[in-house]
């Protein structure tokens, strides 16, 4: 019997297996970085390195300033309240009766209209306008968002991230962020001018910013701030994947 | 075995390409439809509390004849952003880079809210104040206020906030390059 042909061995073969290491090798160096970090808690370190990465996205977006306010107040009116009986409240300074914290701030709005030659008694139409800028914004200092690969422990508290893609975290006070009092100038001051010296207006303006608080509170600055800082965050992290975010 | 590895190799392929970072990193479109959200929220509010002072004197041989006198304050929001309805682009440059290119901020609103007025004093002699001459004031009130938003630098405020959002959305989606460019006026047009 003639002996069995045997069939020539194809060329193929090294060339295929060259190329299926090559790209094992390129699939690995892609895949493999993970697991050279690999611990026992795997699920753990992962889900904290994308909560490290969340906060310090929001903590960029948290530095944004996204609204500023132009405020005018009208001095004295913006400081005093319709219905105050300034003779009755003179009288009880003079008597030195006990006054109380608000009738205190009403007898300063009172020295101060002295000051600037504005009758509070009578129904007069004197009055100053003041132009500030506030601006406000979130406080990140002394939080994890400062530096939160330095603190897993609180990364864990400041942001949470479930399975369903629902991530809470807990956002930093909001804060006021810049308080200026704007110069006035003979072309933006549209109002009737008044005779006021430096000296009083210094005065004034030193009036207008310790009432900062009261105007920040009247006006919801800090409010609308923390709001629309939230609409970004939430925008951006919903846009990243997440499906829902809660704010804590 | 060769026949083995053949029929294997598309699956092993596949299967380790399926963990690969760049698998998770949004399309285009999706990434187009993401820019549009984020750019739905403006990127920057002047929130204006304004006063309007009304003063209008007549007198005749020295004697008023005229005193109408009307000082009150509003609240005028004026809003800037990006408006994507004037076209814009996303091209990916290479693996983890984009490029963005979008039109230049614009003011999208001046809204006075008429709830919150809060008159501090009237003063009628000699004629009244009426309802249009006040609200004439207010609208030319609202002009001279987006004049002084743009004067204060919010279009380059309102485009810098709604890049870093898109920049950031872009880093957590898997891209850590991204490129701004400005969308051409002739580019803009045919968008």
């Amino acid at each position: 019997m003639p002996a069995e042909k045997k069939k020539p061995r194809k060329k193929l073969r090294p060339r295929l297996l060259i190329i299926l290491v090559i790209i094992v090798a390129l699939a690995f160096l892609m895949t493999a970085d993970p697991l050279f970090h690999l611990d026992f808690g795997i699920i753990r370190t992962d889900r904290q390195a994308a909560s490290i990465a969340v906060l310090t996205e929001v903590r960029d977006v948290c530095a944004l300033n996204t609204v500023e306010f132009i405020h005018k107040s009208v001095f004295p009116h913006d400081f005093i309240s319709e219905d105050i009986a300034w003779g009755r409240l003179l009288q009880k300074q003079r008597e030195g009766m006990f006054l109380s914290e608000e009738e205190k701030a009403d007898l300063e709005v009172y020295n101060l209209c002295k000051t600037l030659d504005i009758s509070p008694e009578r129904r007069a139409y004197d009055f100053v306008v003041v132009t500030s800028i506030v601006k406000g914004g979130f406080d990140l200092k002394g939080t994890v968002y400062q530096n939160p690969e330095d603190h897993p422990e609180l990364v864990a508290k400041a942001v949470s991230i479930s399975e369903d893609g629902t991530i809470s975290l807990s956002l930093p006070d909001p804060v006021i962020t810049e308080f200026i009092i704007e110069d006035s100038s003979s072309s933006s001051y549209t109002y009737p001018d008044m005779d006021i010296d430096p000296e009083e207006w210094k005065a004034l303006t030193g009036f207008i910013q310790g009432r900062v608080e009261t105007i920040v509170a009247s006006e919801g600055i800090l409010n609308t701030a923390k709001e629309r800082g939230s609409r970004f965050i939430e925008g951006m992290l919903k846009d990243a994947g997440y499906k829902e975010v809660i704010f804590r | 075995m060769r026949k083995i590895l053949t029929v294997l190799m598309p699956a092993l392929v596949f299967t380790l390409l399926a963990g690969c970072p760049f698998q998770t990193r949004p399309d285009i479109p999706e990434v187009e439809s993401r820019i549009r959200e984020i750019c739905e929220i403006p990127g920057y509010e002047h929130i204006y509390r304004d006063i309007i002072y009304i003063d209008e004197k007549t007198s005749f041989l020295a004697i008023p004849v005229v005193d109408k006198r009307l000082l009150f304050s509003v609240d005028v929001r004026v809003q800037a952003g990006i408006d994507l309805n004037e076209g814009f682009t996303v091209e990916k440059v290479s693996r983890g880079t984009i490029r963005v290119l979008l039109p230049p901020a614009q003011i999208l609103l001046a809204d006075a809210d008429e709830q919150s007025i809060r008159q501090y004093f009237l003063k009628e002699f000699g004629g009244q104040v009426s309802r249009l001459e006040y609200y004439d004031e207010i609208q030319r009130k609202k002009n001279e206020l987006i004049e002084d938003a743009l004067k204060r630098g919010i279009l380059n405020r309102a485009e810098a906030n709604v890049k870093k959002v898109i920049e950031n959305f872009l880093q957590l989606s898997g891209y850590d390059t991204v490129i701004f460019e400005q969308l051409k006026k002739g580019d803009r047009d045919a968008g």
